[in-house]
């Protein structure tokens, strides 16, 4: 069995706990709290999207680059292997 | 807050689902033989054939134990009626596809749709817990996040149930960990609904371990997958779930990925692993072939079926520790 290949998946998937984590404070500590002194429920509705919108853009950035990563890591492994 | 009581209701609950599992597979092995529902075996050169579909033993295990619990845990019989809802839907669901294929994208609707008694009976709080950050409120997004947490879950643990042992070893390691974690936790449905599902699955795991003599089938895994979601959502238990099923998320999210939408195994052409003549797996070199969990294992060099196995399992624990680290770090208030 070839160790090292297994203990960098396991690399992969504490990259991807960590930053997981580390994406969701990012979320909550600077997304969710902003705020614009407004009280026009249009405002509230726009910046509501503007929050929903930023942080799922951020999660799709975020799974863009895992997948980005385990496609290198895949197809470089295999070709190494032949 | 946990009580003894709650500890000696989840023994009982694993003893017998535990049990019943282990009656009703020998039993399901000759009936299923005798009316021909099999499938083949093709990780093995002489491709032998398996009875299918001996998930409804793990379906019918947790109906009993739940109904169990439902008797016994009177303050919480509605968390358990609507666990055995869903379950029971879901594992209809599985039981259709098992018999007559579903469409690749009816199958995941169907299953979303299952996950409707957890938001019409209320039993969620739409306010998970995440580790630094504590406490959340997501009123309106919460259930729309129910209905497609039950989806992607039956279907991540329907898409590992690939080799022999795949999905019940993964699944057991999975469930100990959410058992562990509700303790951490303090979460008494947790405990109790964790407990049933996993003593059905430890006991499923001894005939489907390599060598298999009986197949889950779509009524096992997608049973399960409904279990552990529900779970999740019902035991507040949504972040340390992700985690722990880091396995069976990354097969499902690197397979579509790479193939570039929801298909059926049966659609897909290129097949992501081959069998070589001395019965080793290896992985295919295919670039039409979708990148699962097996063939990113196999990169690194060819394996046994068992061996493959194992490593899906040893993810599974790291995955777990993981979980148990995140749980930790929410009961310490970090």
């Amino acid at each position: 069995m070839n160790y090292r290949h297994i203990f960098s998946i396991l690399g992969i998937i504490t990259l991807v706990w960590a930053t997981m984590l580390l994406g969701l404070v990012f979320i909550w500590k600077f997304i969710v709290p902003i705020s614009y002194p407004s009280e026009s429920y249009i405002m509230q509705f726009l910046i509501g999207f503007f929050k929903v919108g930023a942080s799922g853009t951020l999660a799709l950035i975020w799974l863009y680059l895992w997948n980005k990563l385990v496609q290198i890591y895949f197809w470089k492994t295999l070709k190494a292997g032949t | 807050m946990i009580s003894i009581t709650d500890l000696i209701f989840a023994a009982t609950g694993f003893t017998i689902s535990f049990i019943i599992t282990f009656i009703l597979v020998p039993f399901l092995i000759r009936k299923f033989k005798e009316k021909g529902i099999v499938g083949v075996d093709v990780h093995k050169p002489e491709k032998p054939e398996i009875p299918e579909m001996g998930g409804l033993s793990i379906l019918i295990s947790i109906i009993v134990s739940t109904v169990f619990l439902i008797i016994v845990c009177n303050n919480l019989t509605k968390f358990f009626t609507t666990f055995l809802m869903v379950v029971v839907v879901v594992g209809i669901i599985g039981a259709i596809d098992d018999i007559k294929p579903l469409n690749p994208k009816l199958k995941p609707t169907l299953t979303a749709l299952a996950s409707l008694p957890i938001i019409i009976f209320g039993t969620y709080v739409p306010r998970p817990v995440f580790p630094i950050i504590g406490k959340t409120r997501l009123t309106i997004v919460y259930p729309l996040l129910i209905i497609a947490g039950l989806a992607v879950s039956t279907n991540a643990v329907n898409m590992l149930d690939v080799f022999n042992g795949s999905m019940a070893g993964t699944c057991s390691i999975l469930l100990l960990t959410l058992l562990i974690s509700s303790i951490i936790l303090g979460s008494s449905i947790g405990i109790l609904l964790s407990a049933i599902t996993l003593g059905s699955l430890v006991a499923f795991f001894y005939y489907n371990k390599y060598p298999a003599k009986i197949f889950s089938g779509d009524v096992g895994s997608l049973t399960v997958g409904a279990a552990i979601a529900t779970i999740a959502v019902m035991g507040r238990l949504e972040i340390v779930t992700i985690v722990a099923m880091m396995p069976h998320i990354m097969n499902g999210f690197h397979s579509l990925a790479s193939i570039g939408g929801l298909l059926e195994r049966r659609q897909i052409k290129a097949r992501p692993t081959k069998v070589l003549a001395d019965g080793r797996l290896a992985a295919s070199k295919d670039p039409k072939a979708p990148i699962t969990l097996a063939r990113l294992i196999l990169a690194g060099g060819p394996l046994y079926e068992n061996e493959v196995v194992k490593v899906f399992i040893l993810l599974s624990i790291y995955s777990g520790v993981l979980a148990i680290l995140t749980a930790l770090l929410i009961a310490w208030g970090l």
